[in-house]
């Protein structure tokens, strides 16, 4: 097991402010009433051409309202993507405190997001475009917007974020793997903060990929559920400013938590299965534990990845099985995407904002829907019906991808 | 040099042969890998010309029994990986070597791939039966291959790398920033190993995009060629291909008896966002912002010996590339760009200049840049000859639309 180095330890990274945007709703604070109310934001889709085939719903962000619309750059409203990261940017720019006064100059300042779709919307409307009219008559704009560091070029440049502007993917990882870089970017002192997480807009896109896969259920979500069969496409954008615990006390910045742990590994295995053991998930984990300094028995609550796939779910309650041994059964479970749906490259940013919030609340979130958990997993403590109020110190958040990527990360209350 | 972060492996797929060594020659001999093309996208015939790889056996480098079902995107990622990991060590030669089944070193080794198109022909292949007919056209199989962590995926089962692999997406500068995080990751300690780079794989929609915005070579003009730097340019050609470095610690590489290639000294990014100027003249913004201190930080001024390889292409933003570049430098610069041999290969040029530069400064020679009557502030020369050189460090730099830009330094001591 890899060890971290002692330059790993010498900086602390703390969370000093979130934006969030998900099918429950917009702002952080938003979304975790609405999630501890049992809100279900999983219903019909709209803005998708379904040309006859049956639309088995999704967790689609509402509508941006007037006042949320109200300063985001023309050039953003023109792609769902941009105009919602934006909003969630600025949500976390200003929870940050960072929005009037920002010591940090701009080279310091960078954004490391994860997506697997970028504007794919603006794509579909520029193909769209030029089956009907010709590549000559089409509108450059739209096909400049698919591009995600056109995505990000509104965020980057409203709040001169010039340090770095980067967009990685790891299919559904996308979000932890965009958190794991920024830590390492933070503690290796190239930057000072760093606005990391992930998104992805409503697509029909990956609605049509998933489902011609056979991944997405026309029933409600229910992971870990005897009877699941699959999962629904969420929308989700979800960003933390990331900064060193120095810095942030320096400027007396409110300390939302501290990131202590990042794992990352790869299956190897196959491109859109993950491996049966839940091996690269394991490996994830237990390098979180390590380079968080903790036991499996320190951990207090777990953020499921969850998506109600019969093979994630099994993999996955596996990799917690052999992680946390007998510990498991007293820790709570928590898979929010049953009252999202599965957010992609959103997925990472937005649960580790929930996963912020659980330890801030002493309360695991519930998972919808789920009536009988998999007998198959006979340790999983997973949270239902209601909330659960549990003294939480520190959480894990997993994320699992196409390709094989795993993702975990440990956050935790900041002490002083 | 044992704390220092070295590449020790290089491999590259592109319109030239392939390989570090088999290119560096075929540049040298001032060959060109740009032909003629024709292609059906979008319901128009496109005829141009392209830096394309041709005679490209996947199963040279691939023994997967999925390799039909791969894009060129991650078949040229595979066997420009491949390449790289075989000439550090890292695995047997031939279309099965792979990390041991449990060897620590695959867990410690991970992989980053730069893209800016990817594979288009996959998204298209995909998207538009889905946009004319709904959702029930998707294909399962397209739909997996053509997501854009595919290549990067691919890579790490193929070689059996069990630590992360992520693509990177973004401008042209993404295959430099992959190999910068690479570093990152090394230095601190968070991978043993890393192999970055980039892929990008061909469709005429490219050549059509890249005409819509004024950057290409009008098609009347596509005989010229692809002119860095040239008074005359009337911009680029589309090339395609793949390039990959191995990226570890000294220590490390000499333990296990790989001999380090070349010393990363620095690497940098910028945005180019905040600064005063938008547009273009951004890039000397983004370039000083870093370049000056990433430089020196090693303590090597990475301009100092002149020799730099640029993303220079033949459209409008060379001047602004040299401009800034010139701006920086206190002594004469020697340019050199890959384009008009290779083709405007978005991220995968830059990181196939990183490998050319090392291949240069261990052999004393400066591959020619195809141009002609080259437009440059004094100071700056463009060698269009095979020219020698007495350098032993490169800057390889590249710069993106709205101010992006990525630089590396490496030296070969």
């Amino acid at each position: 097991m890899p060890q971290p180095t002692e330059h790993q330890h010498q900086d602390r990274i703390v969370v000093t402010g979130t934006g969030l945007i998900t099918a429950l709703g917009v702002g952080t604070e938003v979304n975790w009433s609405a999630l501890l109310a049992g809100g279900d934001g999983v219903g019909p889709l709209h803005g998708i051409d379904f040309k006859g085939a049956p639309d088995k719903g999704g967790g689609q962000a509402p509508g941006l309202s007037l006042d949320s619309l109200a300063g985001i750059p023309p050039r953003a409203r023109r792609e769902r993507a941009a105009a919602y990261l934006f909003c969630c940017a600025r949500e976390c720019v200003h929870s940050a405190g960072l929005e009037q006064s920002n010591p940090y100059a701009p080279a310091r300042r960078g954004m490391i997001v994860g997506t697997t779709l970028g504007g794919m919307n603006s794509g579909g409307v520029f193909l769209e475009s030029c089956r009907k009219r010709g590549v000559g008559r089409a509108r450059f704009g739209e096909m400049r917007r698919w591009q995600p560091s056109a995505v990000m070029r509104p965020v980057l440049d409203a709040f001169a974020l010039a340090g770095a502007g980067i967009t990685t993917t790891t299919a559904c990882a996308s979000g932890l793997s965009s958190i794991g870089l920024a830590m390492m970017m933070i503690r290796s002192r190239r930057l000072d903060l760093i606005i990391a997480g992930g998104y992805d807009p409503m697509c029909v896109y990956t609605y049509a990929g998933f489902n011609s896969l056979m991944l997405v259920d026309g029933e409600a979500i229910r992971p870990f559920d005897a009877e699941r069969k699959g999962l629904k496409i969420g929308e989700g954008y979800g960003l933390l400013a990331l900064e060193r615990r120095t810095d942030a006390l320096r400027r007396g910045a409110r300390i939302l938590g501290e990131v202590v742990g990042y794992g990352e590994s790869s299956d190897a295995h196959h491109l859109t299965r993950p491996h049966p053991d839940g091996q690269g998930a394991v490996r994830a984990m237990r390098i979180a534990l390590t380079e968080a300094r903790l036991r499996p028995d320190q951990i207090d609550h777990i953020n499921a990845h969850g998506t109600a796939t019969p093979n994630n779910d099994s993999s996955e309650y596996r990799a917690m099985e052999r992680v946390f041994g007998a510990h498991l059964r007293r820790i709570p479970v928590s898979a929010v995407k049953s009252a999202l749906g599965h957010a992609l490259g959103g997925a990472g940013g937005v649960e580790a904002i929930f996963t912020l919030l659980a330890i801030r609340s002493d309360t695991a979130p519930a998972t919808l829907h789920t009536r009988c958990v998999d007998s198959a997993m006979p340790d999983l403590d997973l949270v239902t019906d209601q909330p659960r109020a549990h003294p939480i110190r520190h959480a894990m958040s997993n994320s699992f991808g196409f390709g094989g990527s795993n993702a975990s990360l440990i956050l935790g209350v900041c002490d002083e | 040099m044992s704390d220092d972060v070295v590449i020790t492996g290089c491999g590259v797929v592109s319109a030239l042969p392939s390989g570090a060594a088999a290119l560096f020659d075929a540049l040298c001999d001032g060959r060109c890998g740009i032909v003629d093309y024709e292609g059906v996208s979008l319901g128009e015939t496109v005829r141009t010309r392209v830096g394309r790889v041709c005679d490209f056996d996947p199963e040279e480098w691939i023994a997967d029994q999925t390799l039909r079902r791969m894009s060129r995107f991650t078949q040229f990622a595979i066997a420009a990986g491949r390449q790289a990991a075989c000439e550090a060590g890292l695995i047997e030669p031939g279309p099965a070597g792979r990390f041991d089944e449990g060897s620590p070193l695959a867990e410690r080794t991970a992989v980053l791939c730069g893209a800016v198109a990817g594979s288009p022909p996959y998204v298209l292949d995909y998207y538009m039966p889905i946009i004319e007919r709904g959702v029930v056209a998707a294909n399962p199989i397209l739909f997996g291959e053509g997501v854009p962590n595919a290549a990067s995926s691919h890579l790490s089962m193929s070689l059996g790398i069990r630590g992360g692999c992520q693509t990177l997406l973004g401008e042209r500068t993404v295959g430099l920033e992959a190999i910068a995080l690479a570093s990152e990751m090394v230095r601190a300690g968070r991978y043993d190993v890393v192999l970055a780079g980039a892929s990008e794989e061909y469709h005429p929609i490219l050549t059509q995009i890249h005409e819509k915005i004024g950057m290409h070579t009008p098609r009347e003009k596509i005989d010229r060629g692809c002119l860095p730097f040239a008074r005359e340019s009337a911009g680029y050609l589309m090339g395609e291909g793949a390039a990959f470095v191995v990226v570890e610690r000294a220590s490390s590489a000499l333990r296990r008896g790989a001999m380090p290639l070349a010393r990363l000294c620095a690497a940098g990014m910028s945005t180019g966002a905040g600064a005063a100027a938008g547009g273009f003249e951004a890039f000397e913004t983004a370039l000083g912002s870093f370049l000056v201190p990433s430089v020196t930080e090693r303590g090597v001024d990475g301009l100092k010996d002149g020799l730099v390889f640029s993303s220079a292409n033949g459209s409008v933003l060379d001047a602004a590339e040299v401009g800034a570049l010139h701006g920086l430098a206190a002594s004469p610069l020697t340019v050199t760009s890959l384009a008009g041999a290779l083709g405007e290969c978005l991220s995968m040029t830059p990181v196939a200049s990183v490998i050319t530069a090392i291949q240069a400064c261990w052999h004393g020679r400066c591959p020619p840049t195809r141009t002609t009557d080259p437009s440059l502030p004094e100071g700056v020369s463009c060698p269009q000859v095979t020219t020698p050189i007495d350098t032993s460090s490169a800057v390889i730099v590249a710069t993106g639309l709205e101010g992006a830009a990525a630089a590396i330094h490496i030296d070969v001591t």
